[in-house]
């Protein structure tokens, strides 16, 4: 175990598929270094195929007995999709503007495509997705050199650059599929929570620029974070398929809300809702039933009453509210490790268990400091 | 083969220039070390550092220097407006990261942070992407065929302002047969006014955006005498019920979605009505899947629900609107004071015209009303003048001449026509059960506040204009209005002082086209019309009137319109809708070709233009065809500011990055129009030329009666006498512009850049920018308060909320009041889909849309959604091709089988540019143009030409049928 573990929050009620969190991931790490093809942040509609390719049926993760299970390691054709280039110069030159490669696959394929009788009782929602990581990652039993780690200070799982040698059984291991093989340095490679950009105060980018406001970040033994609120106070943040055994601290707040069915006639089915709770319970366990009931139950509390903490922390009034980066903490590893704490960048989201509010001046003068010290 | 593969390889592992360096400084990347022992990765690994350092690397390698950002929005037509901080590396940028920093307005509410979306997180990657215009360029080879030939600016100006110079001067032409246009692709405060500003001077033909994009709120400037109407978007967290009617907010208005999901947290139900199954039906609490176009008809329902429930509200309704006014039963005609009443002379016979009665009930006698446009009472207060407005009822009244008129009231006339629509008999046409048009009425008229957002997608459809004004309506009768919601079109704030960018002090004066009659009539839409269309679907969609005698109607109304003609004689504002076909264009980041309908626009267009030069940053559609292409600068290359529309209260700076780097030889606009207009005056002031250098124009247009080329530059850049004397800001680039700008505009007061700057890239715009409501500083903002609390008349004929229109072709169509009427698409066996083409979640009409970034995370080409249920039942897999057809022609697209899509219906995201498709094919192919007679009417009331009544262009007329491709 390390000794903090960093958490993710992601409410699917608010979110609206529009994929900025994948963008804003591809322009800060995967547009580059043969990770073209990786999405480490990616959003499918479920039901669906998913990303990679029905990533739920290829293996990995832990059985009942605390085994590890084989896995398939997916096909960049066929399961990631290529990431197919245009001949631009040909919209200066004539010719066609064409894919260089024909688009079978990618990752968003099935988007908003759903399943059931339009307009009876169709659905769908967005599941986003990136590395969970995992208290006890299905990558790191799976590798034979030992090279994949959680980092001791927040619990980020990072693959060894120095020390991988390619081998893939990781992401076998990964039942999420959620670690990438990188044919550019033939090692392999995935999210790594942004902890660079935690490190100096900014929240990852996903759940930093995310527009529908859907990702807390915290730490998950910080009592006044939002992650440690959902996740274990109301119990209304889930993990993800955690039937694989490897305990994923990204936690789902599940859809509750979708709009009632039609029956044959084209009449309300009052008190209907799209959502399948066998669907639901297959992605987030049994538990979901309660967190279902508690979030019906605190927005009809907060629809007659006005009043509902779980609805204030859920509607995030503040952006930079969403995130407790606790930025004093890591100063704290890096100067005990002998190295030099990186300035914050921004000091908007430094709060945490060991830093508080006021910190934020402090930061601003002890910035010089470091950079005197680090010139020495 | 194995040479094949390779070369796929090769193009998997591409690596851009920036990306290359990154690697080669990290050539320790690939070293091994050796044996290691791992007791536990899960509690503690002795070799973290490496891997730690090299990603902490990476990220400081995007991330550059602070002090070195830039900050930018996206100019572009989603209206969506984001404060973006932008990063470089070296005058590089690397990538941007929302700015976040936008202060809450309560806390209480939701801020507007991060305020962006997928689209904006990657112009960092489209700015360096091998469809950039790199230099001035013109053509060698035939139009559109792609031979070019690279030239110098200086050449390049010389070029085009010889052609302009040359049409300008020509007795034959002069600035008529001149086009200076600034498409949507450059929507800004600051930078568009460089084009603006150079037309403007010229006595250029320009058209309005939002009327030739099928996004004018024509029916919303029939009720309310102003399209731009509704709320700030967080006013969407406080609202009982909020509807989003033809819209899809998490998809088309990514930005503010959020608050609409806070919103229901806080207790919201929101109702989405759409054809189609969407981001935002997926999460509502009643979706209501109504048939595409026959929305009007579903809002009469509605209406008529209202009525006979009695769920409207009879106070509001006395005051606010005009269904007290009374009509003469007969002619269908108002009864005006000037039908009443002898005026003493001309001016007050036409006040006489725009003054109304009501019965009062406190006299039992006719009552003329205060607050109308002629009026000399400017307020809605009725109880002074001991007025208590009937409702209902028929009346006698007593004309100049004498004779008996009987008359009732507007709200009779409103009951008359809403009684067709009851529930029960629009189930078959608008496919909603009559139990849901209850509901959905309920949910309307009894919460609190409720607020109803229409989308983009319902003007798309012929009778739109009735849609939007039968959803205004609703908003009427259930006393919706300021703090208690309302009709959400797009609202706008203010802002003065502006026109020093744009503007001449009134010297010259824009020379604006109809943008939905001029594009007909630049695309032959008449022949268009004529070969699509039967006689059924004129006759079902314009009350019968037949084909023959539509286009009679049309082309005299086309005739009044040519050229202005008819506007300029005219003594109380326009009559008909102007329109110029210009021979000489020079066309500002508009894709043209791709946004107009119908198969013939592009060659009817280019066989019109003598030269068309067009500049861009990007290789569009419209850029293929041009003769000369200017490279511009992108968003992040340039100075500028934006603030409208109004979904927020803030504007936006685009500073670039610290020693930014030039993209080719791109130019921003103001740089680039003050070097022509240098030229242009050198060209004038040769000695062949200056003896004509003076073009005689209208004084409308130019009120010393001509444009002087000789002191063009001087006159552009505030540099002449004039200007001098008088002050004005000097001009010149995109800099100097935003320094004026700043400057002039009190609703940015005390703001400067360096204080945007250190904000995070926006200001806070003072409450002088309330329009129609106090901009308050802990409250959202919802239009049309001072109508409600003060009792200001609204910009209407009657001052107020209109439900009447008695203009001839109105009460010809059988639209008085408010109707439903099926929409012109044929209704037919042959071709029984209708294509859906909304605004879309990949790109901003064609901006963004050749984004790799973005192709990846779609299907890589042009997509439909079709039905899978239809679809397999044509054998249809999904990612087959298919071929898209109807009379007029087709297009190639892949299938995408999915459940969100009706069954008589296609949804495809629009803007895709037709070179994206097999045989350059766009889907505008398939869909036919037409006018509404309703949007063509004019001359009445408020309903004059201008920036609120326009029209629109249609989208969704065309009915098609689609098959596996053979191809």
């Amino acid at each position: 175990m390390s000794k903090r573990q960093l958490a993710m929050v992601i409410d699917l009620n608010k979110c609206i598929g529009c994929q900025t969190c994948t963008v804003a991931c591809k322009t800060q790490w995967t547009n580059r270094n043969g990770r073209e093809y990786m999405y480490w942040n990616n959003v499918e509609t479920y039901p669906g195929t998913g990303y990679p390719k029905n990533w739920m049926e290829l293996g990995g993760g832990f059985d009942t007995a605390g085994d590890l299970q084989p896995g398939i390691i997916p096909n960049l054709e066929t399961d990631y999709g290529v990431p197919w280039d245009y001949n631009y110069d040909a919209l200066l030159h004539g010719g066609s503007f064409e894919p260089n490669v024909e688009p079978t696959w990618g990752p968003n394929w099935d988007e908003d495509e759903g399943a059931g009788v339009f307009p009876q009782d169709n659905y769908f929602f967005y599941l986003p997705r990136i590395c969970n990581h995992c208290t006890n990652p299905g990558c790191l039993s799976a590798c034979p050199r030992d090279a994949i780690f959680k980092r001791e200070e927040d619990g980020v799982v990072l693959v060894d650059l120095d020390r991988c040698q390619g081998y893939r059984y990781c992401i076998a291991g990964c039942p999420y599929k959620k670690i990438y093989f990188n044919p550019k340095i033939s090692k392999s490679e995935k999210c790594i929570l942004c902890f660079p950009r935690i490190e100096q105060g900014l929240p990852p980018a996903c759940a930093q620029q995310c527009v529908g406001r859907t990702r807390f970040v915290g730490f998950l033994d910080d009592k006044d974070s939002q992650v440690y609120k959902l996740v274990h106070e109301y119990k209304v943040a889930l993990g993800l398929r955690t039937d694989y055994g490897t305990q994923p601290n990204v936690y789902y707040v599940p859809p509750t809300e979708s709009p009632a069915k039609f029956d044959a006639n084209g009449k309300i089915i009052e008190g209907s809702t799209r959502l399948p709770i066998g669907e639901l319970e297959k992605l987030f366990g049994e538990n979901v039933h309660h967190a279902i009931r508690t979030l019906r139950s605190e927005m009809k509390k907060r629809q007659e009453t006005g009043e509902s903490e779980l609805m204030d922390l859920l509607i995030a009034y503040q952006h930079q509210d969403m995130f407790r980066l606790d930025n004093n903490y890591y100063r704290k590893v890096a100067k005990d490790k002998g190295g030099y704490a990186l300035a914050p960048v921004d000091t908007r989201y430094i709060a945490g268990k060991y830093t508080k509010e006021s910190h934020t001046l402090y930061f601003t003068e002890d910035r010089d400091d470091d950079i005197k010290r680090h010139r020495k | 083969m194995t040479k094949a593969v390779n070369s796929k390889r090769r193009n998997f592992l591409k690596l851009s220039g920036m990306t290359a360096a990154l690697v080669a400084s990290q050539s320790d990347l690939f070293a091994k070390t050796a044996v290691m022992s791992i007791e536990n990765g899960k509690s503690s690994y002795p070799n973290a550092g490496y891997t730690e350092a090299m990603y902490r690397n990476e990220f400081a390698f995007t991330y550059g220097k602070k002090e070195e950002h830039g900050f930018a929005f996206h100019c572009v037509n989603c209206q969506g407006n984001c404060a973006w901080e932008v990063w470089s590396h070296n005058g590089v940028v690397t990538r941007e990261n929302q700015s976040a920093r936008y202060p809450a307005v309560n806390a209480k509410i939701p801020d507007f942070n991060p305020r962006g979306c997928n689209k904006g997180v990657q112009h960092s990657q489209v700015m360096y992407q091998k469809d950039r215009i790199l230099y001035p360029m013109i053509r060698v080879g035939e139009r559109g065929r792609g031979k070019w030939k690279r030239i110098s600016w200086d050449a390049a100006a010389e070029k085009i302002c010889q052609n302009i110079f040359d049409t300008m001067t020509d007795p034959d032409r002069g600035p008529e047969k001149l086009m200076v246009h600034a498409g949507t692709g450059l929507l800004s405060e600051s930078r568009r006014g460089s084009v603006l500003r150079f037309s403007t001077q010229l006595g250029a033909n320009r058209i309005y955006p939002s009327s030739y994009l099928g996004d004018m709120f024509s029916g919303a400037a029939i009720a309310y005498g102003e399209g731009n109407v509704g709320c700030t978007w967080d006013f969407m967290y406080n609202v009982n019920t909020a509807v989003m009617w033809g819209g899809n907010p998490s998809v088309s208005r990514i930005p503010d979605a959020h608050f609409v999901w806070e919103g229901k947290y806080n207790g919201t139900k929101v109702i989405v009505i759409t054809p189609e199954f969407n981001a935002t039906a997926k999460s509502a609490d009643l979706w209501i899947p109504v048939k595409a176009g026959s929305d009007n008809i579903l809002a009469m329902s509605v209406i008529n629900v209202i009525l006979e429930q009695k769920l409207f509200k009879p106070e509001f309704m006395k005051i606010y609107t005009d269904l007290t006014f009374l009509v003469d039963v007969e002619t269908r005609k108002l009864i005006r004071r000037c039908d009443i009443e002898h005026a003493q002379n001309e001016e007050e016979r036409h006040k006489y015209e725009e003054e109304f009665y009501s019965w009062n009930e406190a006299k039992k006698e006719p009552a003329v009303m205060p607050g109308t446009k002629g009026s000399s009472v400017h307020s809605l207060r009725l109880g002074e003048h001991g007025i208590r407005p009937a409702l209902e009822g028929t009346y006698e009244m007593v004309d100049v001449y004498g004779n008996e008129r009987t008359v009732t009231t507007v709200f009779e006339m409103l009951k008359k026509s809403a009684a067709d629509f009851s529930p029960e008999a629009t189930k078959e046409i608008t496919g909603v059960h009559p139990d849901t048009v209850v509901q959905l009425a309920k949910d309307i008229a009894l919460p609190k506040v409720v607020e109803i957002t229409t989308g983009f997608s319902l003007n798309k459809y012929f009778n739109g204009i009735m849609t939007i004004w039968n959803i205004a309506s609703i908003c009427g009768l259930t006393g919706r209005m300021g703090p208690y919601g309302g009709l959400n079109t797009e609202n706008e704030f203010t802002l003065s002082g502006l026109e020093a960018l744009s503007g001449f002090n009134g010297k010259y004066a824009p020379r604006f086209g109809s943008g939905f009659v001029s594009e007909f009539m630049r695309g032959s839409g008449m022949d268009t019309f004529r070969r699509y269309f039967g006689d059924e679907d004129v006759r079902r969609a314009q009350n019968g009137m037949s084909k023959d005698e539509y286009i009679t109607v049309v082309e005299e109304l086309l005739v009044a319109g040519r050229n202005g003609e008819v506007n300029n004689e005219s003594e109380h504002g326009s009559v008909a809708k102007p329109w110029w076909l210009p021979t000489t264009a020079l066309i500002v980041a508009d894709s043209t070709f791709r946004r107009n309908k119908g198969s013939e626009y592009r060659r009817a267009f280019l066989n019109r233009m003598d030269f068309y030069a067009y500049v861009d940053y990007r290789m569009s559609e419209a850029a293929q065809f041009a003769d000369v292409l200017l490279p511009a600068k992108s968003h992040y290359e340039v100075y500028d500011l934006r603030t409208s529309p109004g979904y927020h209260r803030f504007t936006n700076l685009a500073q670039p990055v610290a020693n930014i780097k030039n993209i080719g030889e791109a130019m921003d606009e103001w740089s680039m129009f003050t070097f022509l207009a240098k030229k242009l005056e050198e060209i004038a002031n040769r000695p062949e030329n200056i003896g004509k250098a003076k073009v005689k124009d209208d004084k409308r247009y130019a009120k010393p009666g001509y444009h002087d080329l000789t002191i063009f530059h001087q006159e552009y850049t505030n540099t002449d006498k004039e200007s001098r004397a008088n002050g004005e800001a000097r001009l010149g680039t995109d800099k100097m512009a935003v320094e004026a700008a700043l400057e002039n505009c009190e609703q940015y007061e005390p703001w400067t850049m360096e204080k945007m700057y250190k904000a995070g890239g926006f200001l806070q715009i003072n409450e002088k920018a309330a329009k129609s409501s106090p901009l308050y500083s802990d409250r959202p903002y919802s239009s049309m308060e001072y109508h409600l609390y003060r009792f200001e008349p609204l910009d209407t004929l009657s001052g107020r909320q209109t439900f009447y229109v008695d203009h001839d072709i109105y009460i010809r169509m059988g639209a008085a009041t408010n109707t439903g009427m099926e929409g012109i698409r044929p209704n037919n066996r042959e071709y029984p889909y209708v294509l859906m083409t909304p605004h879309a979640r990949w790109s901003i009409h064609s901006n963004y849309k050749s984004s790799r970034t973005l192709l990846r995370l779609q299907r890589g080409v042009p997509a439909v959604a079709l039905n899978r249920v239809v679809a397999e039942k044509k054998g249809i897999k999904d990612g087959d091709t298919i071929r898209v057809f109807n009379s007029l022609g087709e297009f190639y697209a892949m299938a995408k089988l999915s459940s969100s899509s009706p069954a008589d219906g296609l949804v495809m995201e629009h803007g895709w540019e037709p070179y994206m498709y097999k045989f350059n094919k766009g889907h505008n192919e398939v869909v036919p143009v037409s006018l509404n007679l309703l949007e063509m009417a004019d001359g009445w009331g408020h309903l004059k030409f201008g920036a609120l009544w326009d029209g629109n262009q249609y989208a969704y007329d065309g009915a098609v049928n689609y098959e596996k491709a053979s191809v």
